[in-house]
């Protein structure tokens, strides 16, 4: 018979280790102390995003039989996504606005950012904080603000009709894709500023003292410079914007008619009185993967013009 | 000090622009508290008288304190559980060599952009699976998740702005781990953790997405919002709700950035 | 201070940060009571050295003890040690009375003992009456002293000073290491000081460790550095040196007084040569004048520098005379170098 066998030294060693050991390695490894102070929020971000991520990507195979599911693993749904129009058409639209969206908005926004950086020297933390106060309050009001504005007698109808502009209300302002755009423009205008006015705040100076010394006039300036310059501004903002207003369904619900309706519209209706949500799970990844396509597109073509502009 | 700088000559144009963009940017928003003044029960225009009236009858809706005290539990404590993890995975993102720190904090910040109908059904989803039944608790689990990127991007900014000497500084005096947290480490960043408080509790309060997917019968007060604008002659109540909400949202916010970057920028000054 | 006795003792430590030996495998003795300093230039290893004894960073491989007590397992705040932080980390949210006061905390003294010990500090650090200063409303000087004030008051077995004199200016850093020479007499505790300016090494110190890609090269007295460099990287890094090929230096003193037999150089001082406009008159024993041509001269004020460049070789020599030395002429003038035999510094490659 054998006997694990420990010399009264090794013993006493891994005594007075026993206690002091976890002590020892925390403090050895400052990547193990770092670990263990993320772990609550990676324990919770793990239940609350991975695992219903995992659970949502499964249930999207399965099929909706009556008021309960089917757990075949068929691809069923994402075959009648791609075989019924009313899908494509869909998420094509939502898409598009999206993209209209961001457009027209960082379009508005570019010299506003412009402006913050190079000509407000008094008050700056007070500029970017009313600027940057909407978006932090309640969406559901601002787009309900919109409604207000644009409504069949709302603030415009009602106002051109009282100073005798149009004696009809405008019946193309509420319910429309134009407004969902308008309203979507509003609503994020934010998060496309934000890092505009972040890369153009963080151009030095002196690369502009420098072109000018160098001959190029104002305009010059703007364009092989600056501009150059914001583009990872843009690039973040024009991202920023796009992901989440894709997949928006408040703003169409609230202030957009029946050609207005979105991918997220019917996402929601498939959780909601369609009830089918392996449909809906099969909808929100086929949303997910056309966000992150388009998203690849639009930086492939920016590594191209990048390219090309050398 | 007034930098008259070659290229910040003021531009007339640009001032312009900036007037119009703020008028653009505030001028929709600011229709709500107009006409929630409005004697009419239509908003239009021309308004015919002004009023108290909606807001005496929003006070007198028992539904409507009752959506608000559930909206400040869920919020309060929201904005608690966020800051406190806030604080936490901050001080480990800046202060420690943590391995795959990159990937960890664009995972945390991912909320931030991917669109909250995603994070709602897919948790509702979850919620139905294990069969937990529909709360506040499950609004605010959803509410976590929003906040939690609002909460470290506040607090990241606090930990960067001192130097870790401080820590070790107090850790060579003597204190261990614990009393070098609370005797340096929160004094410091105790504008950041404010702010952060402030801030995620307007952004659970207002939140409505989450709360659409994840709420049971209890409301909160988007949610009663959101019932209300199915009914166009209870407008004039939520314009006046509205303005309410607007208005303690705004002074939270304003309050929230202000006590968040001025500290900022102070301790920044120092060195 | 011979016969202290050993406060810190450093046994084969080396630190690596992944694949990269911050220190390797330094093994020296620091005495109590004396001011010892690590030089070196920065990414030498000097500051790694200086965390690894106040407990911030664990040694890889080896072990320190301090006053006879091994360190390995002891957490910073349980080391009888305290620290001058490079930046002085001030607590930016407590005024300066608090912020000597900091580590009075776990003592449990009344208040009084305690307002008694601050007072006396701030006294010791001559800043009496700045006690109710907003930490933000300190020159850096203050601030330093605040510090120094801050460790002390702990009265620690080892202070240690990490760049104490960095952030200031040239002025007021040479008045401090006056008063910090002063205190460090005054206190009696053995002070272990960082540093990559030679010069301010070479006030302070006992005793001087040179380190260099995380190795301790040389450890001696300021004179013992500067007179009997054992390298030629020490040569070089403590004050300005010439380098010489053995044979040629040898021919400039004379045969007869060089007793060092063969060496691959020979370093001298540029104050200890000779320089002669004239050719010198040869001396009994001593060696010939090497000629050269003057390409350079500096007026530094006390002293002036010259580059001499000897004749037939690429050789440059750099010369440094007093300022009380008649002015010699311009930059193409022939000259003539000479110096004594006990100015080389025979030195092998390293």
């Amino acid at each position: 018979m054998r006997m694990a066998v420990t010399t009264p030294n090794e013993t006493a060693l891994a005594a007075g280790r026993g206690q002091s050991a976890p002590r020892w390695l925390l403090a050895r490894h400052e990547g193990l102390r770092g670990l263990i102070l993320l772990a609550p929020a990676l324990v919770i971000l793990g239940i609350t995003v991975i695992v219903p991520f995992a659970m949502m990507g499964a249930m999207s195979f399965w099929t909706q039989v009556g008021f309960d599911y089917a757990d075949d693993w068929s691809l069923r749904n994402y075959i009648e996504i791609a075989s019924e129009p009313i899908y494509s058409t869909l998420l094509l639209r939502s898409l598009g606005m999206a993209m209209a969206a961001t457009l027209l908005t960082v379009v508005l926004v570019y010299p506003m950012a412009y402006f913050l950086a190079f000509h407000v020297h008094r008050n700056k933390l007070l500029w970017l904080i009313i600027i940057t106060l909407p978006f932090w309050t309640s969406y559901l009001l601002r787009v309900f603000a919109w409604r207000v504005v644009l409504g069949f007698e709302g603030v415009i109808n009602t106002g051109l009709m009282e100073i005798g502009l149009i004696a009809e209300p405008l019946k193309f302002l509420l319910y429309s894709r134009t407004a969902v755009v308008i309203t979507l423009a509003h609503a994020w205008a934010a998060f496309a500023l934000l890092p505009i006015y972040v890369s153009l705040e963080k151009i030095d100076r002196s690369v502009l003292e420098a072109s000018a010394d160098l001959g190029e006039g104002p305009v010059m300036r703007f364009f092989r410079v600056i501009l150059p310059l914001s583009m990872p501004g843009v690039i973040a903002g024009t991202f920023l914007m796009f992901i989440p207003t894709v997949g928006d369904y408040v703003t169409a619900a609230l202030v957009g008619g029946p050609d207005a309706r979105m991918i997220g519209n019917l996402i929601q209706l498939q959780f909601g009185t369609i009830n089918n949500w392996p449909m809906g799970a099969a909808l929100a990844i086929t949303m997910i993967l056309a966000i992150t396509v388009v998203g690849l597109m639009f930086l492939g073509l920016m590594l191209a013009l990048k390219r090309w502009a050398r | 000090m007034i930098r008259r700088h070659h290229f910040h000559r003021p531009n007339r144009g640009l001032q312009v622009y900036a007037v119009f963009f703020m008028a653009l940017l505030y001028a929709p928003i600011m229709f709500i508290p107009l006409f929630s003044f409005s004697d009419g029960l239509y908003i239009r225009f021309p308004i015919e008288g002004w009023t108290l009236r909606w807001y005496d009858e929003l006070l007198q809706r028992t539904a409507v304190l009752r959506a608000l005290e559930n909206s400040v539990r869920v919020a309060g404590s929201v904005a608690v559980v966020s800051t406190v993890l806030g604080v936490f995975a901050a001080k480990a993102l800046v202060r420690y060599r943590v391995p795959g720190k990159g990937p960890i904090l664009g995972f945390i910040l991912l909320p931030l952009v991917v669109p909250p109908i995603i994070f709602g059904v897919a948790l509702l989803l979850m919620v139905s699976w294990l069969q937990i039944p529909l709360s506040l608790y499950t609004i605010a689990a959803g509410h976590i998740i929003i906040c939690l990127p609002f909460a470290i991007a506040t607090l990241l900014p606090r930990f960067e702005g001192y130097d870790a000497a401080m820590e070790e500084a107090a850790a060579d005096l003597g204190e261990n781990g614990w009393w070098v947290f609370w005797r340096v480490t929160v004094p410091i960043i105790l504008p950041g953790i404010v702010a952060s408080l402030l801030l995620t509790f307007t952004v659970s309060f207002d939140e409505f997405v989450m709360a659409f997917f994840l709420g049971g019968t209890d409301l909160t007060l988007p949610l009663y919002v959101w019932g209300q604008l199915r009914i166009p002659r209870a407008f004039p109540v939520v314009l006046a709700l509205g303005t309410l909400i607007l208005l303690f949202s705004f002074v939270l916010v304003f309050l929230g950035l202000k006590i968040g970057r001025r500290g900022a920028i102070k301790l920044v000054d120092r060195d | 201070m011979n016969s202290a006795a050993t406060m810190i003792s450093i046994r084969n430590v080396t630190k690596r940060f992944g694949v990269f030996a911050a220190v390797q495998d330094a093994c020296f003795d620091i005495r109590a009571g004396e001011f010892f300093s690590l030089l070196g230039a920065s990414g030498s290893g000097k500051t790694t050295l200086l965390r690894i004894l106040a407990g911030f960073e664990a040694a890889t491989e080896g072990e320190v003890h301090i006053d006879g007590a091994p360190m390995d397992a002891v957490p910073p705040h349980q080391r009888p040690v305290n620290m001058v932080f490079q930046n002085y980390a001030i607590f930016p949210h407590l005024n300066v009375r608090d912020n000597i006061g900091f580590g009075l905390r776990k003592l449990k003294l009344d208040k009084a003992e305690r307002a008694r010990r601050i007072d006396e500090m701030l006294e010791l650090i001559k800043l009496p009456g700045f006690g109710d200063r907003a930490s933000d409303q300190l020159s850096g000087g203050q601030r330093q002293r605040v510090a120094l004030a801050r460790a002390l008051i702990l009265r620690p077995k080892v202070l240690l000073l990490d760049e104490p004199l960095g952030a200031l200016d040239k002025q007021l850093r040479e008045q401090m290491q006056t008063e910090l020479r002063a205190l460090q007499r005054s206190v009696g505790i053995t002070f272990v000081l960082v540093t990559h300016d030679q010069e301010e090494a070479m006030a302070l110190s006992d005793r001087i460790a040179v380190m260099a890609d995380g190795r301790v090269l040389q450890i001696d007295t300021p004179a013992g550095l500067y007179e009997r460099p054992k390298t030629r990287r020490v040569a070089s890094f403590v004050g300005s040196m010439n380098f010489l090929p053995g044979d040629l230096a040898v021919r400039a003193c004379g045969q007869a007084a060089w007793q060092h037999g063969k060496a691959d150089f020979i370093a001298i001082r540029p104050e200890r040569i000779t320089l002669h406009t004239d050719h010198p008159a040869d001396q009994a024993g001593a060696g010939q004048p090497l000629p050269g041509r003057l390409t350079d001269r500096v007026y530094l004020g006390e002293r002036v520098q010259y580059q001499v460049q000897l004749d037939g070789c690429a050789q440059h020599l750099a010369v440094s005379t007093p300022n009380t030395a008649p002015v010699v002429a311009d930059p193409g003038t022939p000259v003539w170098l000479t110096w004594p035999a006990e100015a080389m510094i025979p030195l092998q490659d390293d």
